[in-house]
């Protein structure tokens, strides 16, 4: 019997087939979808969970004066925050715990009196309690908190409070050397910036650094290996300045006290270094704390030795004077044939300051008593042009080219005729500011020669610690050193017999010049009760250590510079030659 | 044949625990490489913080503010000095 063979059903076989390679296609399809087309999507999505970005930022960059003692340097403050979604407890407890520890710290160190202490309380408290109210899950309740709020705020245990580090500038000298320093403030995005002073001049140098990389890390977010991973040092540059900490802090001392003896409005007192141009002391009142900038209006921030311009008076004689001996048109014994009375230039009377008058007076004598007739005398025989070329070789209407942002120029008089000529001659009608006035000043201490003052000694570097110091800023000789060495004689004379001579110094041997300037009217002419003082030379005379400028604004207890910036140039001089370890030359 | 089989299986063996020796090593020392980096910079940072605290108190204890506060009342300082010369007729100089 023949076997029958079973019927292969061919349709089943390919049904399998069919659903078989259906299905094939249908994973080696997805496979090309999420490795071909969604392959970069895939490898952003997984990077993402593996890759960080790690943030680094330095500290600002620190101030020190040139005796090693930090002026302005970085102190870790805290912001305190609240879990506001999962706080459960007493709001209102809290706030008022939180304001009594926050009205104990630096920030409000003004607050003084207990009343004073307990509004501040309540306004924090206040302050807080609203912030319970806003919108965010973390909002921030306190910020700039010191380390021993901090603690407070710890022992208080609150699970709900968490803390975030940041640096804010701190001072331990207080404010000295504010209008030196400048302060940092905010830009228009809120973020750090320094303003005026050396924070402002030199933001570049004192702005920390900051660096973000990416790196590959596990899930508990350490870093996986295989990584060059770098760790910098991104502080930024520290600035050392020319300044002193003691000659600075005796000035300051020294200024307050005659701003209150005179009963001035305003006042400067400013030393160079004669022999380098480094400004040892800088002090201008009113000053301001520089973590309060805020608070002050914004004349008070600038530097008033910079921006403020005045018609210096008499010092300025200095000036004519060292023209007409280094030109030759006059020598100190030289007589003044114009002396005896009033001048009349132009259709105006110009007068000396007292009314008083000395015929044939010599040149010597004439800038002793600050006779304005002699030193037109003086002008006569330069000419304009050649007391102008003078003029701006000293550096007057120039720039000072110092690192503080309130550097700035001041305008010289556009048009000279017979009138300004004889009025520049002794200090009117020309506008200057204190350090352009010393930095002239100072080149006769100098034998002759302009020296730029100097305010940065050196800046270091972190990242390759170096140290970069300043260069001396020789300008030109402006006169010669035998007419420096004239001009410097006659400065002791006008010390040792001029207005001031009664305050005049027993011990060292002293070149200076009062001056006692009036302030211009906005409505033409001068103001009738108010005066500059000033009183600006150089000790000792036969070897100039330091030079320095007094000013004092509108005092009421004498006009006379004689009478106020005089007493109080010696005042410092004195003090300041036990500073500086000068030995007495008389 | 047995033998041939227990060489087989030998070098499978080696093969898996050397590959499981290398894995172990990689990950320790890829875990180890993060670990030591962020101990050493959270030591870093909590050295920095103590640096510029000491500084910081340092600075506070020796400004002049607070020295000059510290001074008792006896205390007067030197703004008379006193010059001795060759024609001083100071009995120091006899």
């Amino acid at each position: 019997m023949r076997e029958i063979e079973p019927e292969i059903n061919y349709s089943r076989k390919n049904i399998f087939f069919a659903v078989f390679f259906l299905s094939l296609a249908i994973v080696v399809s997805r496979l090309f979808y999420w490795q071909v087309l969604m392959s970069s999507q895939l490898r952003a999505e997984g990077e993402s969970q593996t890759l960080r970005k790690l943030e680094n930022k330095g500290l600002r960059g620190q101030i020190y004066t040139s005796d090693g003692y930090l002026l302005v340097g970085n102190k870790r403050v805290y912001d305190l925050k609240l879990d506001k979604k999962n706080f459960q407890g007493d709001s209102k407890y809290l706030a008022y715990k939180l304001s009594e520890i926050a009205s104990q710290d630096w920030r409000f160190e003004d607050a003084s009196s207990s009343a004073q202490r307990e509004e501040l309380k309540k306004t924090i408290e206040q302050e807080v309690s609203q912030k319970f109210q806003s919108k965010g899950n973390w909002p921030k309740l306190l910020d700039n908190l010191s380390q021993e709020s901090k603690n407070k705020i710890e022992d208080l245990k609150n699970d709900y409070l968490a803390f975030d580090e940041n640096y804010e500038r701190f001072y331990p000298e207080a404010s000295m050397a504010a209008h030196l320093t400048g302060f940092v403030g905010r830009d228009e995005n809120a973020n750090e910036i320094g303003r005026y002073g050396i924070e402002g001049a030199l933001e570049d140098e004192l702005k920390a650094k900051a660096e973000s990389s990416l790196f590959k890390m596990d899930a508990l977010g350490f870093l996986l290996s295989g990584q060059k991973y770098d760790s910098k040092n991104l502080n930024g540059r520290d600035i050392t300045l020319t300044i002193r900490r003691d000659v600075q802090n005796l000035v300051e001392q020294n200024l307050a006290y005659g701003i209150e003896k005179y009963q001035a409005d305003r006042g400067e007192v400013i030393i160079l270094d004669s022999k380098t141009g480094k400004i040892l002391a800088l002090a201008a009142w009113p000053s301001y704390k520089q973590w309060q900038y805020y608070k002050y209006p914004g004349d008070v921030l600038k530097n008033p030795s910079l921006t403020r311009l005045y018609e210096p008076g008499s010092t300025f004689k200095t000036l004519t004077i060292a023209a007409g001996i280094d030109s030759q048109v006059i020598t100190k014994d030289t007589p003044c044939p114009k002396c005896s009375g009033p001048r009349q230039i132009a259709g105006y009377s110009i007068k000396t300051w007292n009314d008083v008058y000395n015929p044939n007076i010599s040149m010597i004598a004439g800038y002793a008593k600050s006779d304005n007739t002699a030193m037109m005398f003086i002008s006569d025989l330069l000419g304009t042009d050649h007391l102008v070329s003078y003029l701006k070789k000293f550096g007057i209407g120039d720039n000072i080219n110092i690192d503080l942002q309130d550097d700035t120029r001041t305008p010289f008089p556009s048009k000279i005729g017979p009138v300004e000529t004889a009025t520049i001659s002794f200090g009117q009608g020309i506008s200057t500011n204190s350090l352009e006035l010393l930095r002239a000043v100072n080149a006769i201490a100098n034998q002759g020669k302009i020296l730029e003052p100097l305010i940065v000694e050196k800046v270091f570097d972190q990242q390759s610690q170096t140290e970069i110091p300043s260069q001396i800023k020789e300008g030109e000789q402006v006169i010669s050193k035998e007419a420096a060495k004239t001009v410097t004689e006659m400065m002791i004379e006008a010390a040792l017999h001029g207005e001031a001579q009664w305050i005049a110094s027993k011990k060292y041997t002293v070149a200076a010049k009062t001056g006692t300037s009036q302030v211009p009217d906005p409505h033409g002419g001068y103001k009738e009760d108010e005066t500059i003082a000033s009183f600006i030379g150089f000790a000792p005379a036969s070897n100039p250590r330091f030079t320095m400028l007094v000013k004092l604004e509108n005092t009421k207890s004498s006009p006379w510079a004689a009478e106020t910036a005089a007493p109080l140039w010696y005042k410092v001089a004195d003090k300041l030659m036990i500073l500086l370890n000068i030995t007495p030359d008389k | 044949m047995k033998k041939n089989l227990s060489i087989y299986y030998g070098l499978l063996g080696a093969a898996v625990l050397a590959q499981v020796l290398v894995t172990v090593v990689t990950l320790s020392q890829n875990i180890g490489y993060g670990q030591k980096i962020s101990f050493l910079e959270n030591k870093k940072t909590a050295l920095q913080i103590q640096k510029s605290e000491i500084a910081q108190e340092l600075s506070k204890k020796i400004a002049i503010n607070e020295l000059e506060q510290k001074e008792n009342n006896g205390f007067i300082t030197i703004s008379d000095v006193t010059t001795i010369n060759r024609s001083s007729s100071n009995l120091a100089l006899r």
